[in-house]
């Protein structure tokens, strides 16, 4: 399952990212220059599309989605 | 409630700030600034000019171009993030400017959404109170020099006032529908308190400011049975280019409905909404209308004087006040532009790097320009990569001239974000 939600999302990050997504689950994604702030509210979006899950504006923080980790994270505690 | 667009105006001090002028400060090249920004020039007042200066300006400009009777104004609504703290905020000073002797005036402490939130207010008490100035007046020069400049905000913002004038007579647009939010828990992304130096927590800025917006436009157009597809004209908050073009992709409406002049003046918080307003219906109505920048306002200092608009050749080129040094000081190895944020949450800039999909280059995305003999005209807008604009259009739909709605909206600290719609 968790594998799963990783890949769906690295595919999702990849359609909007500009480089390559690094191989490592938890290393940032725009410390690497692979997303900035305006790729994120791509990714967010794609995110709830992909995963049938509203983001709430609470959690509209960039460090809850700075790398795959982090957003597999937020997806499972939220019941995707 | 019955509450009618009359008039808009607007007030650019005359001093153009370059790239050039700035990198040179700020260790940087033009070219990046503009890279990262999508911003070439913005307006920086005097020393001695403030910031009910610049309002009393935009406002005398919003009430001559309205033909209106200042001494039957019901009330006065100024907003300003930049006003120094302190009281009476600039408001009661406008007012008594103005001549007002019992009209109530309002300051709204409030920036970048602070003219929405005054329009909105407006067109609720216009009922009652029968024409109201709201004016949004800003001297962001002054916050972002308080400190040490950051070169993360001090490329973005400018100087200017505009004004509008709302009623409960009859006029040129009818204001159908307003909403506002505020979400409180998040006004720490955003703050400046004269303190410390401004705070800008950029990627959050971004991320709410990119769903905030569009959201807040489908709900004002939702409530009058409104397709975004009909709108005529966009005039949002002038925050970052970026955003702008972020705002019509999330709406699936063209690039050019979305109003932008943050090339030349820069992101002037609360003042955007209605420079921008100011600067569209003088497109609409060019030659019937003065220009908007550069009027002086009645006692402010000697520099006021000079008309902003000399800084513009005929070609519509702009001439940098003082010639950049060379450059040779670039941005620092593997920089990304502003647009990019650590985990950590460190501060970043609200501004953008260049979007892919909607470039600055010359004659595109910028829909006006001034020509030397100052009336303004629309440039023709080129085609955006991602939604092109009918065949022969040239630009934003002027206030004026076309029967579709008109929509309003901005987000800015505070959290404070809405819209308005007006037909």
């Amino acid at each position: 399952m968790a594998d799963d939600i990783q890949k769906r999302l690295r595919a999702l990050v990849q359609k909007i990212a500009e480089k390559p997504i690094p191989q490592d689950p938890e290393e940032s994604l725009f410390e690497g220059g692979v997303l900035d702030s305006f790729a994120l509210t791509d990714v967010v979006g794609a995110i709830e599309e992909e995963f049938k899950i509203k983001i709430p504006d609470k959690d509209l923080t960039p460090r809850k989605f700075d790398s795959i980790a982090r957003m597999e994270t937020y997806i499972t505690d939220h019941g995707a | 409630m019955s509450a009618y667009l009359h008039a808009f105006g607007a007030h650019l001090p005359p001093r153009v700030v370059s790239n050039a002028e700035l990198a040179d400060r700020l260790k940087c090249t033009p070219e990046w600034i503009e890279s990262v920004s999508g911003i070439r020039e913005r307006r920086w007042a005097g020393e001695e000019t403030t910031v009910a200066d610049l309002a009393f300006a935009a406002a005398e400009d919003c009430l001559t171009r309205a033909g209106a009777d200042r001494s039957k104004l019901g009330m006065v609504i100024v907003a300003s993030g930049s006003a120094p703290p302190g009281f009476p905020g600039p408001a009661a000073e406008v007012a008594a400017r103005l001549g007002l002797e019992n009209a109530p005036v309002l300051d709204l402490p409030m920036a970048s959404a602070g003219s929405l939130f005054g329009m909105a207010l407006a067109s609720r008490l216009a009922d009652s109170l029968g024409d109201i100035l709201v004016v949004g007046a800003e001297k962001m020069s002054a916050v972002i020099q308080a400190y040490p400049l950051d070169q993360n905000t001090a490329i973005l913002f400018g100087d200017g006032a505009g004004a509008v004038l709302i009623s409960n007579r009859e006029g040129p647009r009818r204001i159908l529908h307003s909403v506002l939010h505020t979400s409180g828990e998040l006004r720490q992304e955003l703050s400046f308190d004269w303190k410390s130096a401004l705070k800008m927590n950029g990627g959050s800025v971004i991320l709410h400011a990119a769903r905030k917006i569009p959201s807040a436009i489908r709900e004002v157009l939702e409530h009058e049975s409104i397709a975004p597809a009909d709108v005529s004209t966009f005039l949002v908050h002038q925050a970052n280019q970026n955003l702008l073009v972020r705002v019509a992709k999330a709406l699936a409406v063209p690039t050019e409905r979305v109003f932008s002049n943050i090339a030349r003046y820069g992101n002037t918080s609360s003042a955007s909404l209605l420079i921008a307003a100011a600067e569209c219906e003088s497109i609409s109505t060019r030659g019937a209308t003065e220009p908007v920048a550069a009027r002086r306002p009645a006692d402010s200092g000697p520099e006021e004087g000079r008309s902003g608009l000399a800084r513009f050749s005929a070609s519509g080129a702009t001439e940098p006040v003082a010639a950049g040094r060379p450059a040779d000081s670039g941005p620092e190895e593997g920089r990304s532009g502003l647009a990019r944020f650590s985990a950590s949450g460190a501060t970043e800039s609200v501004a953008a790097g260049r979007p892919a999909d909607s470039g600055f280059e010359e004659g595109r995305s910028d829909p006006a320009r001034f020509s030397a003999s100052g009336a303004t005209e629309p440039v023709a807008a080129g085609r955006p990569a991602d939604s092109g604009p009918e065949e022969g259009r040239s630009g934003p739909a002027p206030l004026r001239e076309k029967p579709g709605p008109v929509v309003f909206a901005a987000f800015g600290a505070g959290f404070h974000w809405g819209a308005l719609v007006a037909a």
